[in-house]
């Protein structure tokens, strides 16, 4: 386990260096020019070009910029050079925002917990659902039950956020006000008024998702019940529910951790669409209007955490294999 | 006024300031007729307009109002404050100089007056010079007076790295190095000696320029002027940790999310002819989209009822409202600042009865429609926006009644002469693209054959703004950055003003007596009395030289919520706040 955690750490660490050069490179490539769009006026003159290039240390090499970047996550630095002016950036240091001076550990520690709200809540809902109704339907598979849920499924699965959301909105919010305005209190200021500010963007995303989490786990469902050793548990007499739950359940799940675990990862690092159809300022929002302003520290940042939860859960992932069936061990070259 | 990046991108919309609908003139075949008004501008220079503000009649006390934005202010630093939503609702916070007072009310003429001063300025030697005396008992949020030194503070401030994105022309015109090597740049450098500004007492102010500077009072009216003690500077974390000057202060500011503004008990109405204090707390919700504040503000439930949207109704819901007539009671609804314009590079194109042909060919009905149809634009036949003070209406060139323009007089304009293929240069963006097409056709009509060229987005204001650029034909859009017929003739019109690169005179157009006639009319002191000099001296440009074709007024359409009281289109195009209350 330790050599495999290990070995997936540095593989992990390798992938996020990667990610932050190909972010830096691309934004070098492109036409944007920051210090042009923060010289406020039209009459910016050549020499407050360059002080504002000066500051932001756009004039460095980009070798050198990146260097700057990447020291300053551990050790910290200040922004700004000789500057009267110059900003502290403490560790971990992602740079500041261009446009604000705010420092992007703040603009995340800001905007995470909205999207960790969305994407957690979301995913309790439409891996609940989605699994309960698969299982559900591979049990009584063929009935009216099946037929209807798995329908149901296929609908919502065919629609979009922004079109669930914005009914939603219009319908139970706007017109009835039978469900709250959605908005972000944290949870640990109110825990309903958290709950509340959330549960429309949890429907809306357990509608959508919760059908390819019924679709897999009622083809997992029905493949392992057709296995012997579900035919044999059978045959010994055993009861129904410890042969669905205990036996079944548990080898149909690992896709399906599998599946959950790659959506919540990457989803952590920002659901844009969902966020901005229910005016919520997560990180995806924020990294969308980032890129606009070409604000390169913001979006770096954002991409580095994101990519970091990406890893992070696939670790996770793979940690549970082992613990959902014993059948893989970590470590070794294959389990049997 | 900056706009954002992106707008940038799409017009020499950089900059701009307004007035409140002076007049208007819908010429659409179905759409609603604007009131078309006359409305004078006054400028207090001798200090008539007093604290407190008159009462507003039926103005109650208490209540929330919420405001509906799609992302919070750029800036709340007030020395970095250029963005039309900052000017507007800053102004409940920050303090300046000068400032202005609007009504809404039909025929009462907005007016530029002393703010923290006692009046718009008093200068003895037309410009040169300039002071201001504070009004009494003016303080800041923590009850410490307002003095003189706070307001030299803040525009020294604005010499600095965290005044670069506020606007300039302050600084330009006091400090001839500005911007350069040498020039003055700010308090951190140590030096809190702004050259042309003295403060020879608490609560006097002067200004020394090396040449008249008759704009003064209309730059102090920018939040440069706001005063910031010297002590609470906390240079870029001002943006959200500013002292207030004004009725109201911070109570709750979250980036990017909600701030909430409250009463600021150490503001006293007696020294403030422009601000009320009735509601209670201002909550900007500054995560919503025009789509959902649209959504919102049409169902208007709960706090929303007292909410105000700063977005404009998105063109696809512009039909779902009208087709509400209660909704549309409380429809905002008028011309804004911005003008759209195909410039004819009179370098190029150097026979006037082309350029009077191109006038008349211009189908003005397609155009509009391309755009996004008449709810969000206006058809334009002046070089300056009906909500300028020197709009003067008229059109040099009338189309027939179908608003397709005239073939007939364009043709007849033409006879005899052979134009060339002309080229357009134009923004590459998908409405332009439209526009395009809808050009080609419109001349197509009269002979005159046009050759789009697309250039990117970013580089557009760039290519252009080059002197021999070969381009015939140059769209760009205009607002000016402040309520002044020289923000927009001084700038779009001066041929003295061409240099090599960086042009705002798309047009090239350069006559000596229009130069001279500027430069008398730049130099009036009263600048009340100069304006009408601007409508005039433009209408004689279009007729004499048709330097350019007025595409369209640009337009506002926004929601208010059934319980704002005393809310208006403002000179900014948003709902006015500062007298506003919950019914």
């Amino acid at each position: 386990m330790f050599r495999f955690l290990i070995k997936r750490v540095l593989l992990g660490v390798s992938t996020l260096f990667a990610i932050s050069v190909t972010v830096f490179a691309l934004f070098f490539m492109g036409p944007a020019d920051p210090a042009a769009s923060m010289c406020g006026t039209k009459q910016c003159t050549p020499v407050q070009h360059e002080r504002i290039t000066t500051f932001l240390e756009l004039d460095r090499p980009p070798h050198e910029q990146y260097a700057s970047y990447m020291r300053g996550i551990f050790v910290g630095r200040t922004i700004g050079g000789d500057s009267p002016d110059a900003i502290e950036c403490p560790a971990p240091c992602l740079g500041i925002n261009f446009r604000t001076y705010e420092q992007v550990s703040t603009v995340i520690g800001r905007t995470m917990p909205i999207t960790f709200s969305i994407v957690l809540g979301g995913a309790v809902l439409y891996v609940l659902i989605g699994t309960g109704l698969g299982m559900l339907s591979a049990i009584k598979r063929g009935s009216i039950f099946d037929r209807i849920a798995s329908g149901t499924a296929l609908t919502f699965a065919s629609t979009q956020i922004f079109f669930i959301g914005s009914v939603l909105l219009l319908v139970f919010v706007y017109q009835t006000d039978l469900l709250p305005l959605p908005k972000y209190v944290p949870f640990t200021e109110s825990p309903l008024g958290w709950l509340g500010g959330m549960i429309v963007p949890w429907i809306a995303l357990g509608l959508i998702n919760s059908a390819q989490y019924a679709r897999l786990s009622r083809a997992q469902m029905i493949e392992t019940l057709s296995e012997d050793f579900v035919r044999t548990a059978r045959a010994k007499g055993l009861a129904i529910a410890p042969i669905y739950f205990r036996h079944a359940l548990r080898a149909a799940v690992t896709p399906i951790v599998t599946i959950a675990g790659l959506d919540i990862g990457g989803q952590l690092g920002g659901v844009a669409i969902t966020e901005t159809t229910f005016s919520l300022n997560g990180m995806g929002r924020t990294a969308v209007r980032a890129i606009d302003e070409a604000n390169l520290p913001v979006v770096m940042g954002i991409v580095l955490f994101s990519a970091m939860f990406l890893v992070l859960s696939t670790i996770i992932v793979d940690i549970l294999y082992s613990v959902i069936d014993p059948r893989v061990k970590l470590g070794t070259s294959g389990g049997h | 006024m900056r706009k954002t990046v992106k707008a940038l991108a799409l017009g020499a919309i950089a900059t701009s300031l307004v007035l409140t609908a002076a007049c208007s003139a819908n010429k659409g075949t179905d759409q609603e007729k604007d009131t078309a008004k006359e409305q004078n501008f006054i400028v207090d220079y001798k200090g008539d307009v007093k604290g407190p503000r008159a009462e507003v009649a039926g103005a109650k006390t208490g209540g929330t109002i919420t405001i509906l934005k799609a992302a919070c202010f750029e800036h709340l630093d007030p020395q970095q404050i250029y963005v039309s939503d900052a000017l507007s609702y800053g102004p409940l916070v920050h303090r300046s100089l000068t400032g202005y007072v609007e009504t809404g009310v039909e025929g009462e003429p907005m007016k530029l007056v002393g703010d923290l001063a006692t009046n718009a300025g008093t200068t003895t030697d037309n410009g040169k010079t300039w002071t201001y005396t504070l009004r009494d008992n003016i303080k800041f949020e923590d009850g410490t007076a307002i003095t003189s030194k706070d307001v030299a503070y803040g525009i020294a401030r604005s010499f600095g790295q965290f005044g670069v994105q506020g606007p300039q022309f302050l600084q330009a015109a006091l400090d001839a190095k500005f911007g350069a090597e040498g020039g003055y740049a700010g308090p951190s450098t140590g030096d809190l000696k702004v050259p042309g500004v003295t403060t020879p007492d608490d609560k006097t102010i002067k200004f020394e320029f090396a040449t008249p500077q008759v704009a003064l009072p209309y730059w102090l009216a920018f939040p440069t002027s706001t005063p910031v003690p010297a002590a609470k500077d906390t240079k870029e974390k001002y943006d959200f940790e500013f002292v207030s000057s004004g009725p109201y202060k911070r109570a709750e500011l979250v980036p990017d999310t909600r701030i909430v503004f409250e009463k600021n008990p150490a503001w006293d109405p007696n020294s403030d002819p422009i601000r009320k204090q009735y509601v209670d707390k201002f909550v900007f919700d500054c995560t919503t989209d025009a789509k959902t504040q649209t959504d919102r503000m049409s169902a208007a439930n709960g706090p929303d009822a007292a909410a105000i949207m700063t977005g404009n109704v998105p063109p696809d819901q512009i039909p779902v409202v009208k087709g509400n007539a209660e909704l549309m009671k409380r429809v905002g609804s008028a011309p804004n600042q911005y003008v759209y314009y195909l410039n004819i590079n009179t370098t190029r194109v150097t026979d006037v009865d082309v350029r009077r042909a191109l006038n008349y060919a211009f189908d003005r009905d397609a155009y509009l429609k391309a755009v996004g149809g008449y709810d969000i634009a206006n058809p334009a036949s002046t070089i300056t926006s009906p909500v300028n003070p020197a709009y003067l209406e008229f059109d040099a060139y009338p189309s027939k009644s179908d608003n397709h323009g005239d073939i007939d007089k364009a043709m007849k304009l033409l006879e005899g002469k052979t134009v060339p293929t002309l080229t357009l240069c134009t923004a590459n963006t998908a409405v332009n693209q439209k526009v395009a097409a809808v050009l080609q056709e419109s001349f197509k009509r009269a002979n005159i054959t046009v050759t789009p060229k697309f250039i990117p987005s970013g580089d557009y204001y760039t290519t252009v703004g080059r002197k021999g650029i070969d381009c015939d034909l140059i769209t760009s859009a205009w607002g000016q950055d402040w309520a002044d017929g020289q923000s927009v003739l001084g700038v779009l019109m001066d041929g003295a003003q061409i240099k090599a690169e960086g042009n705002n005179n798309y047009s090239y157009f350069n006559d000596a007596a229009v130069v001279a006639k500027l430069k008398e009319l730049r130099e009036m002191a009263d600048r009340g009395a100069a304006q009408k000099g601007y409508g005039e001296l433009e209408k004689q440009i279009m007729e004499q030289h048709a330097p350019l074709i007025p595409l369209r007024y640009g337009r506002t359409f926004g929601i208010y919520g059934p319980n704002v009281g005393n809310t208006f289109l403002n000179q900014f195009s948003q709902f006015d706040l500062l007298a506003a209350y919950v019914k």
